[in-house]
């Protein structure tokens, strides 16, 4: 997971953000139970920023809400992500990113899969498999200089 | 003592009353001014500088103190030519001399050419920023004082003054001096010549542009200062005072909207929106390209809202002056041109609308188009028809949601809106389109239906049967049910809708009567928006629904386009019996008879008195068995406005006076305290009823059992109300009942609670029912309840119930008044969140989450039992608003030095993750916020 100097991709296209949720009436209610839905997760991960650009992964359309799967029953969260150009350098750090946060803020009982859109990157499997991978992502997140970028990308303007 | 031995007493000891004296000699006429002046003249031509200045101060602080009317028009031209000589004298004597020009001048027997004398002597001997700040402010406010009332005598100097003045203001640099100098230069841009030195000037005035300064602070907070936005008001307005300046101005604009820094670019734009009304279009037309493409950069990429919402003014405002001035296609000047540029440059991104510039875009043609009727005209006309064209090939139905929504804000009303006509192909389009989508997209639609009815464009047939079809069978959310009012009340507004009006309510009415169904509220109140308008709500009314007792309730959403009389004398008089019999919901009768008595004016006055020699007096009214029928009135009554109707409040009072301890205690002696409350506080001023409440307070006093003390706490908030100070007299009472160690304790602290708790109004105790609430209870109250409290407050042992209502205390007092105490009590807060005060948690966390969030540094010491608590309390199932407040708590935290919470910090992520994973979707969001700023710590 090498970082390159300069920005690969210099003129993104930039994508409007889609709303926030409507709070319904049955949010106070107490008695009622919220599942977690896919627009939670999606509402977990738009904020994420992108290593090379001032802009978050919804804006520049690397998520959205339809690359997101979840059980509930078999508790599985599936995120599919699909970086701006097809030879992005940066797609296993997004992808890094989207894990670290998940890991951070989704209930501990979810199995979680990180992948990249069919056909979005020329490496796609091997990015796949290294962010599928425990050990290594572990391994990743411990060394500081790596874990460092992750959290520069996670921290949004409100934490 | 004689004039020439207070002269030279003040010349010695400079005694400040001697000013008084002579003063007072003088306008008694004991002393005559040339007296005075022969007595004074050995001083002023003294070889001594010093006794010389003091002299002519002296001259300067008596004439102050005279009337501005003492002094004839012979005496003033002495004293102005002789002050005149004396600037010459010596430089030190100048600002004595500026103070006694200062005070000639506002003489008002002043003549012409002493005026002139004075002027000329400024300017020619007077080198303004020379001096300290004051006497350049005399300066400044003579020459104001001038202007602003001695026109005249200032045009008569012509464009010398001008000159003149740019000379003396060169250069100033203090903000009070700046305000005057500023104001000077709004009347000499409006009122003299300024074109032989406009440039001048526009240059002395633009090098303070854009205007940045920040007051200083003072400890006193009696001086006057002035304010940042005062002057860049004072300046913009010169700036924009006069189409001299556009050439000089335009460029610089330029300049600063190029820059990088925010504040000079909304500074720029905020001059340039405001200069339209006195710049014309070809003073700046080699620029107006320029402008363009500047502003809306500024749209399309700005920074923050303030800046968007500028530049879009700033496009209408350029829009609004090519349309002022002479249409030239060959030239810059033409609308035609720019709307056709317009559209050109930010026509494309309507059609990319995944795309961040979709909106900004919708956003600076609808500015375009705002501007005047021929630019709504060619926005509309280019692109609706495209936008429909697009959204007929488009499948998703997102997309097409998006384009109902872009040509609802392009067809948004603006003020010029009433006189434009919507081109009628395109009318004719929009009703197409909605008809056959109205029912995929009804969220979408019904703004797009309000804004074109606004428009004045007449639907067809189809509406109506899309409107009752979507009324009847659509189960409406409460943003559906807004929009949908928005509709209906338009469309009962207008006579042109009258027809649709009419066949609507026929629909719907028919609706329920063929089917001899109940209609459902939303039907009904549908019905009732559809009877909106002054002219023909009592037709409307009269013809389909009254009188129907299902109506009733719904009566007083329209009351306001009804007169008063007829709602008195139609609906509520012979309704009265229909009334008692319908309304039997509480709350219902509060509605109907808060809004009969707020309305009942003087107008009213023959309908009350009827109705009180009908009702009040009749004996069976007030009996108890007539519960509905003395609720009615008593709300009625409690409503009734003080200005016209203090007498029959009077006498009900004393009627009901007498009864007041005989009152059974069932459900209705609430509202009867709190009726008798009211009418205490409107008849306060009276000192006979203030008697009687004391009176009744005392006989409380002694026999306080849980009657009585309601009773009091009613009297007393409705006397606070009236005079906050009354609480001194009280709270001891109540003080001493907290402490009992009997059930008097719980229920002092429930009286506290409700005399305290301004959250929830109680109807017959507040402004709505025209009580008198004094403007600053809240602070006098809180302030006298907390120095009187402390020693409570600290006590160690609080019981229960003690400890629940000083916290809800703590929580509604406003934070500016316990600032300096919260901290000292903040261990009792913490105490509240003890497993044993379940019912004080909401409030002491409340109060604890706005102390960490403004001072966390305050809550160091404490942490070691705060946290703790919070973590327990973060997974509390019974309420979610604690757990969020406990998790906010938590979150505001993590501003601690990292030293001091690093402790905790494994123990809170772990906590953390259970949290996460709430059933309720809130908590979830707060516990996600709350876990990154554990989590990033130290990122």
């Amino acid at each position: 997971m090498e970082l390159s100097s300069g920005p690969q991709n210099l003129n993104p296209t930039i994508y409007e953000r889609t709303e926030d949720r409507i709070i319904q009436e049955s949010d106070y209610d107490n008695d009622v139970r919220d599942e977690i839905d896919r627009r939670e997760i999606f509402d977990l991960i738009r904020s994420i920023n992108d290593p090379e650009h001032p802009l978050t992964l919804e804006e520049l359309h690397v998520v959205d809400l339809d690359g997101i799967t979840i059980d509930n029953q078999t508790n599985t969260v599936q995120v599919q992500f699909r970086p701006t150009i097809p030879h992005c350098s940066m797609a296993t750090l997004i992808g890094l990113s989207i894990r670290a946060k998940l890991l951070y803020t989704l209930p501990t009982r979810y199995k979680v899969g990180v992948n990249i859109f069919e056909g979005a990157h020329i490496q796609e499997s091997q990015i796949n498999k290294q962010l599928n991978d425990k050990e290594r992502v572990t391994a990743a997140l411990e060394n500081q200089h790596l874990r460092a970028v992750v959290n520069r990308c996670i921290t949004t303007s409100e934490s | 003592m004689n004039c020439q031995a207070l002269i030279e007493k003040f010349v010695n000891d400079r005694h400040e009353t001697i000013v008084n004296q002579l003063g007072q000699l003088l306008i008694t006429k004991e002393l005559k001014l040339v007296d005075f002046i022969i007595s004074i003249g050995d001083y002023l031509q003294s070889i001594e500088l010093s006794k010389r200045s003091l002299a002519l101060t002296l001259v300067a602080n008596v004439v102050e103190y005279l009337p501005n009317t003492f002094l004839e028009p012979n005496e003033i031209h002495h004293l102005v030519v002789f002050t005149s000589a004396k600037m010459s004298d010596h430089h030190v004597l100048i600002q004595s001399c500026v103070q006694l020009f200062r005070i000639l001048a506002k003489q008002s027997a002043i003549n012409d050419d002493d005026c002139i004398t004075m002027i000329k002597s400024i300017f020619s001997d007077v080198y303004v920023q020379s001096f300290p700040q004051g006497s350049r402010y005399n300066v400044f406010v003579i020459l104001l004082h001038f202007l602003l009332h001695r026109l005249d005598v200032v045009q008569q100097l012509g464009s010398d003054f001008v000159c003149n003045f740019i000379q003396s203001m060169d250069g100033e640099r203090d903000p009070r001096n700046l305000v005057l100098c500023f104001q000077c230069l709004q009347y000499m841009t409006k009122y003299l010549d300024i074109e032989p030195y406009k440039e001048e000037l526009f240059e002395i005035v633009a090098c303070y542009f854009p205007m940045e300064y920040k007051p200083k602070v003072t400890n006193t907070g009696t001086e006057e200062t002035v304010t940042q936005e005062q002057l860049v008001l004072a300046l913009r307005n010169i700036l924009t005072s006069t189409g001299k300046f556009a050439q000089y101005c335009i460029p610089m604009l330029i300049e600063k909207l190029e820059s990088d820094i925010p504040s000079a670019r909304l500074a720029a734009m905020d001059v340039f929106i405001h200069c339209i009304d006195e710049y014309d279009a070809r003073d700046m037309s080699s620029y107006l390209v320029q402008l363009w493409n500047l502003f809306s950069k500024q749209a399309l990429c700005a920074e923050n809202q303030e800046i968007e919402i500028c530049a879009l003014q700033s496009i209408t405002a350029l829009m609004q002056s090519i349309g002022k001035s002479i249409q030239n296609d060959e030239t810059e000047i033409s609308t035609k041109k720019l709307v056709d540029r317009a559209i050109r440059e930010c026509g494309n991104f309507l059609k990319e609308f995944d795309l961040k510039l979709a909106w900004p875009a919708v956003k600076v043609l609808q500015a375009v188009g705002r501007a005047n009727s021929t630019c709504s005209s060619l926005i509309w006309s280019n692109l609706i028809p495209s936008l429909i064209k697009q959204f007929n090939t488009l499948e998703q139905a997102n997309h097409r949601r998006t384009i109902l929504d872009m040509i609802t804000y392009f067809l948004q009303p603006t003020a010029i809106r009433t006189i434009i006509k919507l081109p009628s192909n395109v009318s004719d389009e929009l009703w197409i389109l909605l008809s056959t989508h109205f029912e995929s997209f009804p969220s979408h639609c019904l703004p797009l239906i309000s804004n074109l009815l606004q428009l004045n464009s007449i639907p067809g047939q189809v509406l109506e049967d899309n409107l009752t079809k979507f009324i009847l069978h659509a189960n409406l959310n409460d943003e559906l049910k807004i929009k949908l009012s928005t509709v209906l009340k338009i469309l009962a507004s207008s006579p042109t809708f009258d027809r649709i009006c009419t066949n609507l309510l026929s629909n719907l009415i028919n609706s329920w009567t063929g089917t001899k169904t109940t209609p459902s509220n939303e039907t009904l109140e549908c019905c009732i928006d559809l009877c909106h308008n002054s002219e023909r709500c009592r037709e409307r009314l009269e013809r389909f629904f009254f009188p129907s007792q299902q109506f009733i309730r719904l009566l007083p959403n329209i009351f306001k386009y009804l007169s008063h009389l007829y709602i008195l004398t139609n609906l509520f008089s012979p309704l009265f019996d229909l009334l008692l019999t319908s309304i039997v919901n509480d709350e219902y009768t509060k509605i109907f008879c808060s809004k009969c008595g707020s309305i009942a004016d003087e107008s009213c006055k023959t309908f009350v008195q009827n109705f009180y020699e009908t009702n009040l007096f009749d004996d069976s009214i007030w009996q108890s068995d007539k519960q509905t029928n003395l609720l009615v009135m008593i709300y009625f009554i409690g409503n009734l406005k003080r200005k016209f109707f203090q007498h029959e409040l009077e006498l009900i009072f004393n009627k009901i006076n007498e009864k007041i301890f005989n009152q059974s205690s069932n459900e209705m002696t609430d509202i009867y305290f709190y009726f008798y409350g009211n009418l205490i506080n409107k008849l306060a001023s009276k000192n006979e009823i203030l008697e009687h409440a004391r009176s009744i307070i005392k006989q409380c006093e002694t026999s306080p059992d849980e009657k009585h003390i309601h009773l009091w706490t009613i009297i007393v908030k409705a006397l606070i109300l009236y005079r906050p100070s009354f609480i001194e007299q009280y709270i001891p009472t109540l003080i001493l009942w907290m402490n009992e160690k009997t059930n008097i304790a719980n229920l002092a602290c429930q009286s506290l609670k409700s005399l305290t708790n301004f959250n929830e109004q109680i109807l017959l105790l507040s402004s709505d029912a025209d009580c008198i609430i004094h403007p600053m209870v809240k602070q006098i109250m809180f302030m006298n309840i907390l120095s009187q409290m402390k020693p409570l407050l600290i006590n160690n042992e609080l019981l229960p119930s003690q400890m629940n209502v000083l916290v809800d205390l703590l929580s509604n007092v406003p934070k500016s008044i316990i600032q300096d105490d919260i901290i000292s009590l903040l261990p009792i807060l913490i105490r509240a969140l003890a497993p044993s005060n379940e019912s004080a948690w909401p409030s002491a966390l409340n109060s604890i989450s706005d102390l960490i969030k403004s001072e966390p540094n305050s809550i160091v010491d404490h942490i070691d039992t705060l946290f703790p608590r919070l973590i327990t309390l973060a997974t509390y199932q019974k309420d979610m608003s604690i757990r969020i407040t406990s998790l906010k708590c938590l979150k505001y935290l993590t501003n601690l030095p990292t030293h001091k919470i690093e402790p905790y910090r494994r123990n809170i992520i772990h906590l953390l993750k259970v949290c996460v994973g709430d059933h309720k979707r809130l908590v979830r969001k707060e516990a996600v916020e709350t876990q990154m700023s554990w989590c990033l710590l130290n990122a």
